[in-house]
């Protein structure tokens, strides 16, 4: 357990834009850097485009803090490089994603509450 | 494609080693699936600006969070042996301090811009080389000249400045109205002078200071128009220099009298000085060639030139002075002390890579890169220095403060500052430089180590054991040089202390008076300075008492003139100096033959003189002098005395040919008193004597109060700074070098554990292994010595320009020097190698053969 798995989930939070896109997207099964990156351009039409450098330092941290983990499993050396690193969020990284989509919410029904919940015209 | 990814690998090198190591591979994998997509030009453009937005972005926060990482490693190290760390951050701390606050000498001095216009251009003239009859010849002369575009000339002295609500002492410096022009200073209100202004007879005018301004007259422009009285000259003002313009020597007002000696009087010694601007087309060589020229063709053929050449010099290296090549040889100094700082600093960390070498290699098999490693080392030692150079900044701020006391500089706009960006960056630089240089040794034995053939019972490198011993050799060779040097100083700083002067100085209480403005001309100044001496007198405790125009080491410039005895023989020049009777008695200074003055040779109204021993010497035998002639272009005085020589300007300068005259009708004066020295110290008389030559009259100024102990102090503070500086950085070096070698040998013994403990196995004595381990570390001790011995013989005449005569005992010092070193560092070597004793052979050897 690292340092940082120590920490309770809501330490981390907020987190940054890049941080919980990786983290939905690898909700959603084992990625590579540049799936990662092409399926959060796809899912925000483009708005968040991430460099390498951005990206694999996003990567570097989350590492660290126990978030995510890289990935022993290959796909089918046909389909894939092997090459390739995969990463798989860690049960700690799903308690963090979990924790932000309950502030998110807060803050949505606050806002909600404060502004209306229609869609601009 | 390729030259996009080659220059994409390029820019990834600048990543720092963990993060370039974990993702370089994914990281260029990316940028060539991004490539990949690319169509055209347009879109690869697009591509690019993306990069080097996500470069921006990403790169700087991951070297700080390796740097962060690699600090705290660091500081972890040096809780280990806090006593270590901090000596080298101590050395490191002084020697880095110590340069900048050389430095930032320099950079007030040679640096920093001058409150003109484009001061690079403007030059010092000698005055020989001027035509400085009247205006109208200097006019001339300057708009003639080959090589000026303009020029100025300017007389300063100190005044007795009365503003009507305040008095007391000011500096006034008389000017040609070309004086602002040229420098390209205008008054920032008001107007400069005109060439009416400089007419002999009109009413003068005057240029203010802003400080002045705002002092006295708190910046009100009614200030131009009214009018401060100097020496009683009241001078009206008409305009004020915009700030920070003191030129010259912190002046407070200007007048453009420089023409007209009488109009302001004067009680000192004053001299003029012609300054002028290159003209635009010529370079300073070509400037100087047409200045040459001119010089040779001015040059009166029967004549022979007197002293050294006229010269053009440029003005900032005038007003640096004989601080410039001083702080030139201080700057070489700190800098040797640096190399010595770091080359110690290397070898202490060098053994310490090599014992951490364990820790590297299992850091090295957890994945770590050379680049890593390397990494680390220089994180840790440029940190060190980082650390070091802002404590440095204390000790540089020390040091101005320091050098501003001790050599003042002669305008506020050179007021030695720190805080200035010019010394920040010297001084962030020099720490960078200074990390880097002491961390590159340690760094590249720490990853050689850890890729050697990592084996326990390898023997270590025979370049390891080279590197130390050539740091050693040159730690030495600095030490020899800046220890020579210091000792150099030291000695002829405890001579100048032991030199007799050819007065007294303990007992003797000085002051000065100046009857400019207060209505003293002629006999009256000679019955008010009777009086003074009179009163002084009768201060108790006060057993004689005197006065002169120019006394030892209180006067700045002095009068002289040509003379020869009966008007026959050679010409020689001699100091012109009048005093009042009981003069010689006061200060303790011997008559050799005759007799010296009294009262009535005063009032005789005879043509009589004192001459010292120097001059008596060049017309034969002292005490044949007395009943001569002493003869000028003037006037033929009869010889009544000869006195011993005094050193007039301090114990560096040897006497020089003097003359003492009966003082009729001085127009300023120093008093000075002999006080029973049992009874107490000068300095308490001071307060008494200063009472008693004030009551006589208050209107005339009494300031510069002094004992002579106190002048005597001055005249030798800046031997007394330099003699201690470098003293303390010889000590310093000494004992960085044999603290250094100490533990360079230790280290060897450490290194060479398991081979010493076969040669004790297979019969060696351990003296023998002692010696043999001695013998190699003086080897390189005398391989530092030898050049250090060299550089300090050649280069040792430099020290002349810290304190005069400084070099002449160079050879023997140097011998001792080095044979004392050579001593010491034997000692420490020997010291170094007392684990040799206590080696146990069989536990050593099992160990390593992993019984």
């Amino acid at each position: 357990m690292s340092r940082k798995e120590r920490e309770a989930p809501v330490d981390l939070l907020p987190l940054a834009p890049a941080v919980f896109h990786i983290l939905l997207s690898l909700g959603e099964g084992e990625r590579h850097g540049y799936a990662l990156k092409r399926e959060i351009a796809k899912r925000t039409d483009g708005a968040l485009r991430l460099g390498p450098g951005v990206l694999y330092g996003s990567i570097a941290k989350m590492l660290d803090q126990g978030l995510i983990e890289e990935s022993e499993d290959r796909p089918d050396p046909h389909l894939d490089d092997e090459r390739r690193r995969y990463y798989r969020l860690t049960p700690f990284g799903r308690k963090v994603a979990q924790a932000e989509t309950a502030r998110l919410r807060e803050l949505v029904k606050l806002a909600a509450v404060q502004f209306g919940s229609r869609e601009p015209a | 494609m390729r030259l996009s990814v080659r220059l994409y690998r390029l820019l990834l090198k600048c990543y720092p080693a963990t993060f370039r190591e974990r993702y370089e591979v994914a990281l260029e994998r990316q940028f060539k699936d991004e490539y990949a997509d690319v169509t055209g030009r347009r879109e690869l453009g697009g591509l690019w600006i993306r990069t080097l937005v996500d470069f921006a972005r990403s790169m700087p926060s991951q070297v700080a969070h390796e740097i962060g990482q690699d600090s705290r490693h660091a500081l972890r190290t040096w809780r280990r042996s806090p006593l270590q760390a901090l000596s080298i951050l101590a050395v490191l701390a002084i020697a880095v301090g110590a340069n900048t606050g050389v430095y930032s000498i320099l950079d007030a001095l040679l640096l920093r811009s001058l409150p003109f216009a484009e001061p690079h251009r403007l030059a010092s003239l000698d005055l020989a080389s001027v035509p400085l009859n009247d205006v109208r010849t200097f006019d001339e002369w300057r708009q003639q000249s080959p090589y000026l575009a303009d020029g100025a000339v300017y007389m300063s002295l100190e005044g007795n400045l009365d503003t009507g609500q305040q008095s007391g002492r000011g500096r006034l410096t008389e000017t040609s109205r070309t004086f602002f022009p040229m420098l390209g200073v205008r008054p920032i209100i008001g107007r400069g002078f005109e060439a009416d202004d400089e007419t002999a007879g009109r009413a003068p005018v005057a240029i203010i200071g802003h400080g002045f301004w705002l002092q006295q007259f708190g910046g009100d422009t009614r200030a131009l128009g009214s009018s401060v009285r100097i020496n009683g000259v009241p001078l009206t003002i008409i305009g004020v220099a915009p700030p920070g313009f003191d030129y010259p020597l912190k002046t407070q007002i200007w007048s453009p009298t420089v023409w007209d000696f009488v109009r302001i009087p004067k009680t000192e010694v004053t001299f003029r000085t012609v300054i002028g601007r290159l003209r635009p087309e010529l370079s300073w060589g070509q400037a100087r060639e047409a200045f040459e020229v001119e010089m040779q063709s001015r040059q009166s053929p029967g004549r022979p030139a007197m002293g050294a050449p006229p010269r053009l010099t440029p003005l900032r290296e005038s007003l640096a002075g004989p601080l410039r090549q001083a702080s030139f040889v201080l700057m070489a100094g700190t800098v040797l002390l640096l190399f010595l700082a770091c080359a110690n600093i290397a070898n202490v960390l060098l053994a310490r890579t090599l014992s951490r070498a364990t820790e590297l290699k299992i850091r090295h098999a957890l994945g770590a890169s050379r680049a890593r490693l390397i990494q680390q080392v220089l994180t840790e030692t440029v940190l060190m220095a980082a650390i070091a150079g802002t404590i440095g900044l204390l000790v540089a701020w020390w040091s101005t403060r320091l050098a501003a006391l001790v050599q003042p500089p002669s305008l506020t706009s050179q007021a030695y500052e720190v805080l200035d960006w010019r010394v920040l960056g010297f001084s962030a630089a020099l720490t960078l430089i200074t990390g880097v240089i002491f961390g590159v040794g340690p760094a590249v034995y720490a990853v050689r180590g850890c890729f050697a053939v990592s084996s326990r019972t390898a023997t270590p490198s025979t370049g390891q054991g080279r590197a130390s011993g050539l740091l050693v050799a040159a730690q030495m060779t600095i030490t020899i040089v800046l220890l020579t040097g210091s000792l150099a100083l030291g000695r002829t700083f405890v001579g100048l202390l032991q030199v007799n002067p050819g007065f007294d100085v303990r007992p003797l209480v000085s002051l000065h008076v100046s009857f400019a403005g207060a209505g003293y001309e002629g006999g009256r100044a000679r019955e008010y300075y009777l009086e003074a001496i009179q009163r002084m007198r009768q201060v108790p405790g006060v057993v004689a008492a005197s006065a002169t125009q120019f006394l030892p080491l209180a006067s700045g410039a002095h009068m002289a003139s040509r003379f020869t005895i009966d008007s026959t023989g050679p010409e020689t020049l001699a100091t012109f100096v009048p005093i009042a009777p009981e003069y010689f008695r006061t200060l303790g200074t011997r008559v050799l033959a005759g007799r010296e003055f009294t009262p009535s040779d005063l009032s005789s109204g005879e043509s009589i003189v004192i001459i010292n021993e120097e001059l008596a010497r060049v017309f034969g035998h002292p005490a044949s002098a007395v009943g001569r002639r002493l003869v000028d272009a003037r006037s033929a005085r009869t010889i009544v005395g000869v006195v011993q020589g005094m050193r007039d300007s301090g114990p560096t300068y040897a006497p020089e040919p003097q003359a003492f005259v009966p003082s009729r009708s001085p127009a300023s004066l120093i008093f000075v008193a002999r006080v029973n020295g049992t009874t107490g110290a000068a300095r308490d008389y001071l307060a008494p004597i200063r009472a008693a030559v004030a009551a006589v009259d208050p209107k005339v100024p009494v300031f510069d109060v002094k004992t002579m102990g106190e002048r005597l102090d001055e005249t030798l503070a800046r031997p007394k700074v330099y003699a201690t500086s470098v003293i303390f950085f010889g000590g310093l070096a000494l004992l960085m070098a044999i603290v250094g070698l100490h533990g360079v040998v230790a280290h060897a013994v450490a290194r060479r554990t398991r081979e010493m403990a076969i040669r004790l196995a297979l019969g060696t004595t351990p003296s023998r292994l002692r010696s043999r381990m001695l013998g190699r570390a003086l080897g390189w001790v005398l391989l530092g010595a030898i050049p250090g011995s060299i550089v300090t013989l050649v280069s040792g005449g430099y020290l002349r320009n810290l304190i005069r005569g400084a070099d002449a005992s160079l050879v023997a010092t140097c011998a001792v020097v080095s044979a004392g070193t050579l001593a010491l560092a034997a000692l420490a070597s020997w010291w170094g190698t007392h684990r040799v004793r206590q080696l146990e052979i069989m536990s050593i050897l099992r160990l390593e053969t992993g019984d």
